[in-house]
């Protein structure tokens, strides 16, 4: 087994902090890029009792719950048991019509294969202050 | 489908939460005003997907001068209505609270100082120091001293205008993209074995094949589009199936039929495996062979690219060298013939079963298989050798360039083959495979451009890892890095990139529409126009090129980067630029500027300004157009377009500007206004000859290289004191590191920070408990970040997984800069760690 060896030198030009002014600040905020990491802390996934409202309807509805042990793979897909368009779970949202189309647009029985893994499009949140705001308007605020 | 008792509990839950909202809410009935044609009247006009390489066509809402919603395009066939989710979230990536609208330069007493605070300043101003550092540099010491990170998401036109201000205006060819880090070793591995870049099959080939091998590509969340057509296939065609091979398990494996974690590096010698095993069974298409291939052995022991005087370097016997010699299937019969099942098995880790079962696959000439790769065959220090590897089998079993058999290199960026690879945004690179070294190639790009002959240099120029040893060693001194974020991107931050960006010899600009960590790191950055700001086109993985128009315009202030580098071109003289011996040439060209011998010279100023519009007849802005006075994106993309039809190359035909903004994109070769599916083949692609079946014309008889090469140990593996293997990568929420997605709230929330991905064993060795904060360390630098144990990522004991989105946390502290000494591109998923206590 080859092995380098290389010393760690830490050869900086200058100490200064480089997180810019006040003003302006990378993801990092005003910690300096070369500081250690910002502090980093657990955070839940957010349960809430209704649905996360869309920004637009061509939207996929985000999932207002935890999906942690939830499995989607060859032997099945714990989403449809609620979210199928024949589950009798009250409350939980069907999947859309699109979801029974195929690539040349016709109507399946049940959800289209290219369907499947649901977590490509829908996604829980996690209960965390964005870095920064968004000044996207949505049409429901108009 | 079962429902755990779990299941039931959580179900109920949700009844009860259900029908409290079925009584609280009241029923509002939504008036007749919501049908009122100006409120709900929406522009929809087509463009590119802003992320990856797989180029979703999307639907751009657009209403009062903003998006208000973006949609899969549902006649786009990419992705026929479907986007992944950052694709449904990019209405939101240009409104980002803190997008950059001013110049900011660092200054102290109202000057530039290296150490200043960043100030708001003009534009004027910001070119007026961009134009004395380049101009005091280019006296110093000559154009090599000069140099330009570039992108493969600039849009083609971009790059294309770029790479002439570069090669052709300063006579640099320091130019290099980002896509330096993603694909260099896949164009090295298709011009080494077919001498032309670019898969010859496309995205058809997912509903065509039989069976899909993932090597080294975690598709589901990396390339999730093209995923959903591959589960498409598997979940509906009977008897097909699917093989993952990784270091890791992520989510390609529950779709997986025989899922395989190897050691890292042993890709290389299962790949010599199959070979052996489909020589020894004789299992090969002979006649394919003796019609279609050559036979060659690459030369061996070639170092990792680090600098020279690293011990690797001076051990290595070889350093850098491609070398190839001529061989024969007898003698590459006797080279793969050590890497047998029981060697490949104990090598890799992988069960012998499973890789008997993969090598069957390849050797039944029954079966039609798509292999597909991405960064874990690229990012690999024998990178270049092992894409070839890969292509050694689907050659020896003829499994190539027709219908559901395609060896299928996969693109990171929307641009990389676009704009990267086919504008030649390298810094060896011209136009249409072009290289910098041929004089032939050289003559036509000057001549195509009008310039003199030996504008541009010949000395191919610094590669993207040099660039930051360069900058560090004051060799280049000015650097203009645009649509990338390389100080969070580039490896061995500590120690190279840093160092060299705030060396006090040198003057950095930073364009970006965000503060992003190379932004914070320059001496200068330009508040930059994005996505469908600009009018703009890309090329995705599959060869197709898709074109969109300015959709809103940028916020006040904020500049393309097509916008920037042509104006800054205005600031040089042709005299102040170029050598008097050059000059001499075109005398007429001495007191022009740059801008003027570039970008009106006739062609790129070709098309007069017109009304931009829609077959609906909606019109569009152009704020380049108005800005220059002409149809700048259509002059350069025509110019450019000739090097394709014209040039020494053939096989490169694009589709007119014009035709691409009517289509959803056309794949080349394009000739006559038809795209070609899968090159090589004879009755689609129109340069094979007739009567041939089949012509690898990448290469003057024909006929593409079977390549042998060895294993090869990686540069760093883990030991005592690093005791670990470092994976790095992406994850489906977020793009690249994070400057767009992390600012779109619904995706920060879903993934908000990079987490260290462990085996619980090993968590449990060193005392971890799932969500405390670690410490990754490495020997150039370190950073803290939670153990995740049970995540979408399982890596095997003695693996993790740290993804490098998170500004934060930047785990290119960590990696090593070690690249493929052939391809020059760094290995991001491999070296030693350890992982303590904080």
């Amino acid at each position: 087994m080859k092995k380098i060896s290389i010393v760690a030198l830490l050869c900086m030009f200058s100490t200064m902090a480089w997180a810019g002014s006040d003003a302006e600040h990378s993801l990092r905020g005003d910690v300096p890029l070369d500081a250690p990491s910002v502090a980093s802390h657990a955070k839940e996934w957010s349960v809430d009792n209704g649905k996360i409202n869309r920004n637009y309807p061509q939207q996929p509805p985000l999932v207002p719950h935890d999906i942690a042990d939830f499995t989607i793979n060859q032997d099945g897909n714990s989403c449809l048991s609620c979210h199928n368009w024949n589950s009798e779970m009250p409350g939980a949202t069907k999947v859309g019509i699109s979801h029974f189309l195929t690539r040349e647009n016709q109507a399946l029985g049940n959800v289209s294969p290219r369907r499947y893994f649901c977590t490509q499009c829908h996604v829980p949140q996690k209960d965390a202050k964005p870095l920064v705001a968004n000044m996207f308007r949505s049409l429901a605020e108009e | 489908m079962a429902v755990s008792r779990r299941d039931f509990i959580k179900s109920s839950a949700a009844v009860a939460a259900a029908a409290s909202i079925d009584v609280s809410l009241p029923h509002v009935a939504q008036g007749m005003d919501m049908f009122d044609a100006e409120k709900n009247t929406i522009r929809w006009d087509k463009a590119a997907c802003r992320f990856c390489g797989v180029g979703c066509g999307i639907m751009v809402g657009t209403k009062e001068g903003r998006i208000v919603a973006t949609q899969g395009d549902p006649k786009a066939e990419v992705n026929k209505g479907i986007n992944c989710i950052k694709g449904y979230f990019l209405s939101k990536i240009m409104y980002g609270k803190d997008r950059l609208t001013t110049p900011l330069l660092r200054m102290k007493n109202g000057k530039f100082h290296k150490e200043g605070e960043f100030t708001p300043v003009s534009w004027d101003v910001a070119f007026d120091i961009m134009a004395e550092k380049w101009k005091k540099t280019l006296k110093a010491k000559g154009p090599e001293a000069i140099g330009m990170f570039g992108s493969g998401q600039w849009t083609i036109p971009e790059g294309y205008a770029a790479s002439k201000l570069m090669k052709a205006g300063f006579r640099s060819n320091n130019l290099d993209p980002n896509a330096r880090h993603c694909m260099a070793s896949a164009v090295g591995g298709f011009m080494r074995t077919f001498g032309s870049d670019e898969p010859m099959g496309c995205y058809d080939d997912l509903e065509h094949a039989d069976a899909f091998v993932l090597w080294g590509s975690n598709m589901a969340e990396m390339h999730p589009i093209l995923w959903t057509r591959i589960t498409d296939t598997r979940l509906s065609k009977p008897d097909s199936e699917v093989h993952v091979l990784s270091t890791y398990r992520h989510r390609c494996f529950d779709l997986g039929d025989n899922n395989m974690v190897f050691t890292p590096q042993t890709d290389m010698i299962i790949l010599n495996y199959i070979a052996n095993y489909i020589i020894e069974h004789e299992a090969y298409d002979k006649t394919f062979m003796d019609k279609h291939v050559h036979f060659k052995t690459t030369i061996t022991d070639i170092g990792y690219g680090l600098r020279p005087d690293n011990p690797l370097e001076l051990q290595a016997k070889n350093p850098g060298k491609g070398t190839m010699s001529v061989s024969s299937l007898k003698e590459y019969a006797e080279l793969v013939k050590p890497y047998t099942l029981d060697y490949a098995a104990k090598m890799s880790s992988v069960p012998k079963a499973k890789l008997l079962r993969l090598a069957k696959l390849y050797a039944n000439p029954n079966k039609k298989i798509t292999s597909l790769w991405t960064m874990g065959f690229n990012q690999h220090t024998r990178g270049v050798w092992t894409n070839s590897l890969m292509y050694n089998i689907h050659l020896m079993m003829g499994k190539i360039s027709e219908p559901g058999n395609s060896p299928f290199s996969l693109t990171g960026q929307p641009s990389a083959c676009g704009t990267a690879r086919e504008v030649g945004t390298f810094s060896h690179r011209l136009p249409a495979d072009l290289l910098v070294k041929k004089k032939e190639h050289r003559d036509f790009a000057e001549k195509v451009w009008k310039l003199p002959e030996g504008t541009v240099p010949a000395k191919p120029g610094y590669h993207a890892v040099q660039h930051n040893r360069m900058l560090k060693d004051s060799v280049i001194n000015v650097y203009w890095s645009m649509c990338n974020n390389n100080v969070q991107a580039a490896a061995n931050m500590n120690e190279e990139t840093l160092p060299g960006y705030r060396n006090p010899d040198n003057f950095i600009v930073v364009s970006d529409p965000y503060p992003t960590v190379s932004a914070m790191a320059a001496d200068l950055i330009l508040p930059t126009a994005m996505w469908v700001e600009k009018e703009g086109a890309y090329g995705n993985a599959e060869r197709r090129t898709q074109a969109w128009r300015q959709q809103v315009k940028a916020p006040e202030g904020a500049k393309s980067d097509l916008w920037q580098l042509m104006e800054f071109s205005k600031r040089f003289k042709v005299r102040e630029v170029w050598p008097k011996e050059l000059i001499a040439k075109k005398p007429e060209y001495r007191n022009k500027t740059l801008y003027d011998v570039l970008y009106r010279n006739g062609h790129v100023d070709e098309f007069p300004a017109q009304k931009i519009t829609d077959d609906r007849g909606n019109v569009y802005d152009n704020d380049e157009m108005d800005h220059f006075g002409f149809y700048v994106q259509k002059g350069l993309f025509e110019e450019y377009r000739y090097f394709g039809t014209h040039g020494p190359k053939k096989g490169h035909n694009l589709a007119s500007w014009d035709q691409l903004h009517k289509e959803r994109g056309m794949r080349w070769p394009v000739v006559n206004g038809v795209e070609t599916k899968w090159r090589y083949r004879e009755g689609s692609d129109p340069f094979v000859p007739a009567g041939s079946e089949l012509y690898f014309y990448g290469h003057k008889d024909g006929k593409a290289n079977i390549i042998f090469a060895p294993y090869e140990h990686p540069p760093e593996m883990p030991d005592k004191d690093f005791d670990m293997w470092l994976c790095t990568g992406r994850v489906i929420e977020h793009w690249h590191s994070g400057t767009m997605t992390q600012r779109v709230p619904e995706l920060y929330k879903a993934m908000p920070d990079a987490l260290i991905y462990m085996h619980p064993k090993d968590a449990k060795k060193r005392g971890f408990k799932r969500g405390e904060v670690a410490k990754v360390q490495s020997r150039r630098g370190e950073i803290t970040a939670m153990i995740e144990t049970r995540g979408r990522n399982k890596p095997p004991e003695g693996l993790i997984f740290v993804p490098w989105f998170d500004a934060r946390r930047l785990i290119n502290k960590v990696t090593l800069d070690a690249t493929d000494p052939l391809s020059k591109q760094t290995d991001y998923k491999k070296c030693a760690v350890r992982v303590v206590k904080v």
